[in-house]
């Protein structure tokens, strides 16, 4: 038995995508159990999708998991970049990444997103538009700042 | 619009394109003045993006990026031939005052060739050929507006723009042998049977549903007698123009231009 927890991102249930996904495991032969779903409230709202998928053999999951990438369903290897607020104008939250090389890439919304700004910004404040490189003295009281840890990488294509 | 200065078949992503066949530069040029000329008649003003040699697809400028409200989602090219025209096309929408924003790496976005806005309430987009699905949120999210991902199976039909048109009124012209089953129960459930207007094979092949719309006016390279019977019933009309040299590449009115409104 071979198995994998896979993701979804995107308009899934308008699009029919979950349900694409979930009759191409059926055909398959293979099994599935939906470990998490979040349902955008709005038709513009994004919505996400888990999956734990189980095959006979790696072969098989294999096959599968090639054949379901197409549709956006990938295996959960990374999780989005983690933020905190600014306590306050221009001062970063505790544990606030900040610049050491670029270029750089978060990943946002289950991408690696490029992250732009110029060579003199020093944190990432997460927009309604995307991670952005920032200034420390430009840092809003309130602003979402990317913190250390997961969903950071500093070599486009790393 | 781009004029077709350098334009040519010079290599082959798409089935539509074959080396062996020769492009009249002539011909090209009288075709595309033509359009340029019928669309300005229409009541369309058009800005021209220059030409750049070695580029030959820079002319199919509806690829360039998905572009509303000034702002412009840049297209980052599938296949490696088209992707030196990226920054071309950054530099052109920067210089007619649009923020340009860039798909993530390893993403695969083909502007509005893939991204249509029907209704103005909904982006109706393909993947699978050109564009990668996961283009799809990123373009939903940033333009505030809902969008239904369709697959597209068949490679002659690479853009969603070869196979379906928003019309104005909330009409849709499109190929249902496009898609799959699956592309088909979306469409129908937010497209209302009286507003869909199929097209046939045939008439898919000769470019009917890549066409551009001013007004009432529909232009495009060919529309049989039924379509334009139909269009006309549905109170458009539609302007065929012979476009025969962009064919050769996959291409015909709608990808030979980028709708800036």
């Amino acid at each position: 038995m071979a198995s994998v927890q896979i993701e979804m991102h995107g308009h899934l249930i308008d699009s029919l995508l979950l349900a694409k996904v979930i009759d191409r495991i059926q055909a398959s032969g293979c099994s599935y159990v939906v470990t998490d779903l979040r349902i955008g409230p709005a038709k513009s709202d994004l919505s996400s999708a888990e999956l734990q998928l189980s095959c006979a053999d790696e072969e098989s999951l294999q096959l599968l998991l090639d054949e379901l990438k197409v549709h956006g369903a990938r295996p959960v290897a990374e999780e989005d970049v983690r933020s905190s607020p600014a306590p306050a104008a221009g001062v970063a939250p505790e544990g606030a990444w900040k610049r050491r090389t670029r270029p750089l890439e978060v990943l946002w919304l289950g991408q690696w997103t490029a992250v732009p700004g110029s060579d003199h910004d020093e944190v990432v404040v997460m927009t309604q538009d995307g991670p952005r490189l920032t200034p420390l003295s430009d840092v809003n009281q309130g602003d979402l700042v990317a913190t250390e840890g997961r969903g950071l990488r500093s070599h486009v294509g790393g | 619009m781009s004029p077709p200065d350098h334009f040519e078949v010079c290599y082959s992503i798409n089935p539509w394109m074959n080396t062996e066949v020769r492009v009249s530069p002539e011909k090209a040029s009288r075709q595309w003045l033509t359009l340029k000329q019928a669309l300005q008649d229409g009541g369309a003003a058009i800005e021209e993006v220059p030409p750049v040699p070695g580029l030959p697809d820079l002319v199919f400028t509806a690829n360039a990026a998905f572009v509303r409200d000034g702002r412009a989602l840049l297209a980052r090219f599938r296949n490696p031939e088209r992707q030196p025209e990226e920054d071309h096309d950054a530099r052109s929408l920067e210089r007619l005052g649009y923020e340009v924003l860039r798909p993530p790496a390893h993403t695969s976005f083909e502007g509005a060739g893939d991204a249509l806005v029907y209704d103005d309430r909904l982006i109706l987009a393909g993947y699978r050929q050109r564009t990668d699905v996961e283009a799809h949120g990123l373009l939903s999210s940033r333009f505030g507006l809902p969008l239904l991902s369709l697959e597209l199976p068949d490679p002659s039909f690479y853009h969603v723009d070869t196979c379906l048109c928003p019309l104005p009124g909330g009409h849709l012209l499109y190929y249902p042998g496009a898609f799959d089953d699956y592309g088909l129960r979306v469409l129908h459930a937010n497209v209302p049977e009286a507003k869909r207007l199929e097209v046939t094979r045939s008439e898919a092949a000769a470019f009917a549903c890549n066409a551009v719309w001013v007004g009432r006016r529909v232009y495009g390279n060919q529309f049989s007698s039924r379509l334009q019977a139909a269009l006309k019933h549905r109170g458009f009309e539609p302007v065929a123009l012979d476009l025969s040299e962009f064919i050769k590449a996959g291409g015909s009115a709608k990808c030979l231009t980028l709708r800036m409104e």
